[in-house]
């Protein structure tokens, strides 16, 4: 058992309390790892998270991509990937960007509220399919703010949650 | 074990001790509180230094207070240092208590209570000013120079600078942080967009406590000349470009070029805290042209929005010595329903470098 160094993280973490000494020579030896760059790797970790927490987005509160999903219960979701900007006079947007994507031509931000509100059409086998979305903006000075509400897909109705990423 | 004990330790006192935040959101100014009790330990750390103190209650229970007396250098300045309180000295605090329930105040004054001799008043804020009203320094080609004259020292001290507000708005009352003594003045204080306006309410309305600048998130934009300890400029004619250098803001710089370079294209910028500076002197005025901010950050102390579009319009002007006329325009059409104008006077601290310190997240003790 040679396993004085592992990496985590990019951080290495050597597993031998007294360097240079090859503990696998000593089966009654234990291996006890190096507390100071256990710290080190911890307050890295700390400091490291501190920083994404501290990297909210302060200039309008819609504008970015979030993440969520839909459906009418907890076993039957769809995963929502949404991109909104804001370009002074129109929040506009686009629901799953890439081939399938879904263009939000103005999203509805009820700023005494909080409340957000959109339509657009998905393309359906048979034709369009209506998307009519309602939700409530909560949290709007945290980085990972969310909408919540209500999400109607054809005739399909659920609930919904999305979070800025 | 050694581990363990600093480990709860640590625990113990970020559990205790609300992290370093906007005063307004972190102290209840509406009340007041006196402690009276037992020095146990000094705290002399950026960008605050406590004091804490033994307590007892009416029913015979100590409890264990944080008693913030401001900043280091700042208290070095006026006579206070670490040692000025031992342990075990009974003293006074009359302070300013924490909202919620941790025991923590901001101190007013703090008595020995043996001697009643007063120890600690919080002391105000650096004057400016100090320098006399000579005139501005040059360059050799009679430019006025932004930084001392050669083999002299000084910077210049943001004091009495609160919140970016449009010139043409009047008395508006506000505290030192930007918070405003009547919200109804919003609407004079720039001409927001509504989504915009929401936004600066909610940051009014909740005492500025989600201010970055509390996650020391850099200052960027006009609050960098709000920041306490100054700023500094270096004018490196040689290379065309001028270093602003921020005593508050963890060895932050910015860089304005002067070499005459045209302004990028937004499109092309790299977004950052500071944007993206092209400068020309217009006569004595040296005018500075940005764009390329990213959002991370409230622009002025108070809680304005901005976008990416946010493109300043900087004018620096040294009257005399003593004096740095600072007015910026600032254009948002994403937030603000027009270019709107404001600024400030930052005073000439003669005879002394900037002085620094370094925000660390909730580096309160």
């Amino acid at each position: 058992m040679r396993n004085s160094k592992s990496v985590i993280a990019g951080c290495h973490l050597s597993l031998g309390s007294d360097p240079g000494s090859d503990p696998g020579s000593d089966p009654n030896r234990r291996i006890v790892p190096d507390m100071r760059k256990v710290a080190a790797f911890l307050i890295a970790s700390v400091i490291g998270l501190s920083v994404l927490a501290g990297t909210a987005q302060e200039g309008h509160p819609l504008t970015g991509t979030w993440s969520g999903d839909w459906g009418p219960g907890v076993n039957q979701r769809t995963h929502i990937t949404m991109v909104m900007t804001w370009d002074g006079k129109t929040i506009g947007g686009t629901i799953n960007p890439g081939p399938d994507a879904v263009p939000v031509d103005a999203i509805a931000l009820d700023v005494t509220k909080w409340t957000v509100r959109f339509d657009a059409d998905a393309k359906g086998a048979s034709g369009p399919v209506r998307i009519s979305v309602e939700g409530q903006l909560n949290d709007i000075a945290s980085a990972h703010r969310t909408i919540t509400g209500t999400w109607r897909q054809g005739t399909a109705k659920g609930d919904f949650k999305l979070t800025r990423d | 074990m050694r581990w363990s004990l600093a480990a709860a330790a640590a625990f113990v006192v970020l559990a205790t001790i609300a992290p370093l935040a906007q005063r307004s959101a972190l102290y209840d100014s509406e009340r007041q509180v006196r402690l009276e009790g037992a020095v146990t330990r000094v705290e002399w750390v950026n960008p605050s230094a406590f004091v804490f103190i033994d307590v007892r209650d009416g029913g015979g229970v100590v409890a264990n207070w944080a008693v913030e007396i401001g900043n280091p250098i700042n208290l070095e300045r006026h006579k206070w240092t670490r040692r000025s309180l031992r342990i075990g000295d009974l003293v006074t605090v009359d302070g300013t208590p924490a909202r919620g329930p941790n025991r923590q105040a901001l101190a007013r004054s703090i008595v020995h209570k043996a001697s009643g001799k007063r120890l600690f008043d919080m002391p105000a804020a650096r004057p400016g000013g100090t320098g006399r009203a000579a005139p501005a320094p040059r360059w050799p080609d009679g430019q006025v120079r932004l930084g001392p004259a050669p083999g002299q020292k000084g910077y210049w001290s943001a004091t009495g600078t609160k919140a970016l507000v449009e010139s043409t708005a009047a008395n508006v009352r506000m505290n030192d942080e930007g918070l405003l003594a009547n919200l109804t003045d919003a609407d004079r204080v720039a001409p927001m967009l509504p989504w915009a306006k929401a936004i600066y309410l909610h940051r009014q309305r909740t005492q500025l406590r989600d201010d970055p600048i509390t996650r020391c998130m850099p200052p960027g934009g006009p609050r960098q000349f709000q920041m306490p300890n100054g700023v500094q400029f270096i004018e490196q004619r040689e290379v065309g470009r001028i270093l602003v250098l921020m005593g508050g803001g963890n060895r932050n710089w910015r860089v304005i070029y002067t070499d005459g370079r045209p302004q990028g294209q937004a499109a092309e910028a790299v977004l950052t805290y500071y944007g993206t500076s092209v400068g020309r002197w217009d006569k004595d005025m040296l005018v500075v042209d940005s764009i390329g901010y990213n959002e991370r950050f409230w622009f002025t102390n108070g809680g304005l929005p901005h976008t990416e579009a946010l493109h300043l319009t900087e004018r620096f002007s040294r009257p005399d010595a003593s004096t740095l006329k600072y007015e910026v325009t600032v254009d948002d059409p994403r937030t603000y329903t027009r270019p709107w104008t404001g600024g400030w006077t930052l005073q000439w601290v003669p005879g002394e470098d900037i002085e620094e310190y370094f925000c660390e997240e909730g580096n309160t003790p």
